[in-house]
């Protein structure tokens, strides 16, 4: 089943194109991002429980995909509460608006030290080992 | 109010700030502070005078005070009432050192005097008791004893019922019957001789698995009534249902004879039991999975036996408390006391007959309905009549094999838990995942306990924090009602407060204004509890669970705030604290601020004061 959903994702790429095709809006998209409450799973700055920041994930590997993504999620009622990622149709985010959501996840960053430049994280590592070693 | 107080409402908004601080002033004037001796005697510290004509010699509220330190009840949490001020009276003077075992905690709330009583039990494996007004009390009580009782928490609960002189609303024919489906057992009884013995079997009830809170319905008289010479009842201790020697042999063997045993050990009763568990492991030795990481009195995390050990191909493994086990000792279950519990055959959900089946079997080859408990100490007898030098040399090589394993598991794991931990490192607002690695390093040589269930802050503390006491972390609601955090945490406050530890509760905002007078408690009572806001200003697992919904009907998601958010106007946490006494600081929006405002918080807790620390997170 699982196989037959990722065929179609990918035909449905190939056959999809975007109704409109004009420049992007990062400023738009940053207000979407916050509207339709993107932030929530994927954190304010792209880095949260679901990252989505430096481009970690496969579905903003292009916007055709990514906009496919959008309107492929599940859209039968689920029989209990459900936290995964939503369906966003075009009535709800069009093609323009989505293009704008792509572009502003394109400029998020996460750059976060390395462990060794982290003093709390370092002090941890650390700590545990010295207390293994006694 | 004061006539000060009636003027500043008069005088209102409009008038100039000289005016209002008159007011202030006047009104602070008007509400006298307690005077030294008031206070000393608040804390025990001065004896009450003895009056020699009294209304009642021995009144029958001072036996029932004396049951309840023979018990050695340390708290009764009680928002005060005109049903049992009998009792009150007695708590706060009859004995040698009134006000103490119990010592009374004024709750805010009678939701919170019990969810106090829940977290200080899942502490101390030992109840604490609540004092409840008549039928308004116990109702307002009602969603904590739900909890509780999920929880399989004891609790003892005494309802004062006054049925003859005061408002009828208040009172009832069987005030108990509002919470009999979910609680253990009740009583409602007719003299005084049988209050005192339902007390003492109020308390057995309450510590003998399934534990749960049991009812005390107590007229009024019963307390006012002279005792004369009535003597309290002998108390004989419960007995717990243990396996029997010839299961316990067999297990011994098993344990004994097996190549690669294992120990599952879920949530014992007290930290008694911890400590047989301990003893078993490191007789047998046995590799030991611990769900102290889970819920409260299990076993120590970081234990060397505790791990998947040097080999997961386990031959022999044994269930205390826990299932799926090829040999599992298990107490009771909630099923085991719905007889006549519920009579209106409500069927509250886990309290009746499963009606969705279990995602997994959970039974062992050999289930044993037993305490593990208290059969802990009957194996630990038999595997030690088994013990031979071949035997003990060959359990110290396992031992050993499984100690470094376990130590090369643990950093490996810990490298790849905080390789996560830098995710989102130095966002604004801040990561959970920072504001739970800046707080341990912190508290790791203290003597701590994490309070609040951490579901919501998406559980950073498992596989950074050590779990090792039986109090480390307390786990989850009960049956998921919102607003039992911070009573809860007050209730470890209060198990803490003499023991020289500190409790910390990452407190989530949507749960904290359900009942946040037991911030008062903590301020008044000098509670070492350092709560720590987890603010994401909304309710936010109901914001996904609408977003879902908002995208399968396709009609829009940009609403989702209206009913699940808490902004226009946000609301200030520190301000909050402040004004029910409790040192404050706050909103933190910036991650480097964190660790100073940590360390002034656990100052101030280690000097026997609560802290807040009000932090804007992440949403998860």
């Amino acid at each position: 089943m699982k196989k037959l959903s990722l065929y179609i994702l990918i035909l449905t790429v190939f056959l999809y194109v975007p109704t409109i095709n004009s420049a992007t809006n990062i400023s738009s998209g940053a207000s979407l991002y916050l509207d339709h409450g993107c932030y929530s799973c994927h954190g304010y700055n792209g880095a949260g429980r679901h990252p989505i920041a430096n481009n970690v994930s496969g579905i903003m590997t292009s916007e055709t995909l990514f906009i496919t993504f959008l309107r492929l999620r599940a859209d039968i009622n689920p029989l209990k509460p459900s936290n995964s990622m939503p369906n966003y149709s075009a009535a709800v985010i069009n093609d323009q608006e989505a293009k704008d959501l792509y572009a502003y996840i394109n400029t998020l960053t996460d750059k976060p030290p390395q462990i060794e430049n982290i003093p709390t994280l370092k002090n941890i590592l650390e700590n545990a080992i010295r207390k293994t070693e006694k | 109010m004061g006539t000060s107080a009636s003027a500043a409402a008069v005088i209102g908004s409009g008038s100039n700030a000289n005016a209002q601080a008159s007011v202030k002033k006047d009104t602070t004037v008007s509400i006298p502070a307690p005077s030294p001796s008031q206070l000393d005697r608040d804390v025990g510290v001065i004896k009450p005078p003895t009056s020699i004509k009294r209304a009642a010699q021995r009144p029958g509220s001072d036996l029932m005070v004396q049951i309840l330190k023979d018990l050695n009840i340390e708290f009764i949490a009680a928002n005060p009432a005109s049903s049992f001020e009998g009792l009150q009276e007695s708590i706060i003077n009859y004995g040698p050192i009134p006000n103490t075992m119990p010592e009374l905690i004024t709750a805010l709330h009678e939701e919170s005097a019990v969810d106090m009583a829940h977290g200080y039990a899942k502490c101390e494996g030992a109840p604490m008791a609540v004092m409840l007004h008549g039928t308004v009390g116990l109702q307002h009580a009602s969603m904590a004893i739900y909890q509780a009782y999920h929880d399989k928490t004891p609790v003892i609960i005494i309802v004062g019922r006054d049925d003859k002189f005061f408002r009828q609303e208040q009172t009832a024919n069987d005030i108990a019957g509002l919470t009999r489906a979910f609680t253990k057992w009740d009583a409602q009884p007719t003299s005084l001789k049988d209050t005192l013995a339902a007390i003492q079997r109020a308390y057995k009830e309450a510590i003998t698995p399934p534990m749960g809170p049991t009812v005390i319905v107590i007229d009024t008289e019963f307390q006012k009534e002279e005792a004369g010479e009535l003597k309290i009842p002998t108390y004989t201790p419960p007995i717990f249902k243990t396996i029997n020697k010839k299961q316990a042999k067999n297990i011994a063997q098993n344990l004994m004879e097996a190549k690669n045993p294992r120990m599952q050990v879920g949530k014992l009763r007290t930290p008694e039991g911890i400590l047989n568990a301990i003893k078993l492991a490191e007789l047998s030795g046995c590799s030991v999975r611990t769900a102290a990481t889970s819920g409260s009195m299990s076993f120590p995390e970081r234990h060397p036996q505790s791990g998947k050990g040097d080999d997961t191909n386990y031959d022999y493994i044994l269930g205390l408390e826990s299932d799926g086990a090829d040999v599992s000792i298990q107490g009771p279950t909630l099923l085991s006391n719905v007889e006549n519990r519920d009579l209106t055959e409500i069927g509250f959900g886990f309290i009746r007959d499963p009606v969705i089946p279990p995602r997994r079997n959970l039974s062992g080859k050999n289930d044993m309905t037993a305490d593990a408990e208290a059969s802990l100490p009957i194996i630990i007898e038999q595997f030690k009549r088994l013990q031979t030098q071949e035997a003990l040399d060959k359990i110290s090589v396992r031992i050993l094999r499984h100690e470094t394993a376990n130590i090369e598991s643990y950093e490996t794991e810990l490298k790849k838990t905080l390789e996560k931990k830098r995710k989102g490192w130095d966002s604004s607002p801040v990561s959970l995942a920072r504001l739970y690695s800046e707080l341990w390093p912190l508290i790791r040589d203290l003597d701590w306990c994490l309070s609040s269930p951490t579901v919501f802050s998406s559980r950073h503390h498992v596989g950074l924090w050590d779990h090792n006491k039986p109090y480390s972390y307390l786990g989850m609601h009960g049956a998921g009602g919102i607003g039992y955090c911070i009573g809860a945490s007050a209730g470890a406050g209060l198990a803490a407060k003499e023991r020289n530890r500190i409790v910390i509760n990452i407190q989530c905002d949507g749960d904290l204004n359900y009942t946040p007078g037991s911030l008062w408690t903590a301020a008044h009572h000098k509670l070492p509890l350092l709560t720590i806001m987890h603010n994401n200003r909304g309710y936010h697992q109901e914001v996904m669970y609408l977003h879902y919904m908002a995208g399968v009907r396709g009609r829009g998601s940009d609403r989702m705030h209206i009913g699940t958010t808490l902004r226009e106007p946000f609301i200030d946490y520190a301000k909050l604290a402040e004004a029910y006494g409790v040192q404050s600081e706050g909103p933190i929006e910036n991650p480097e601020e964190l660790t100073a405002a940590y360390k002034r918080g656990i100052k101030t807790v280690l000097s026997g004061e609560p802290y807040l620390i009000d932090v804007i997170t992440e949403p998860r």
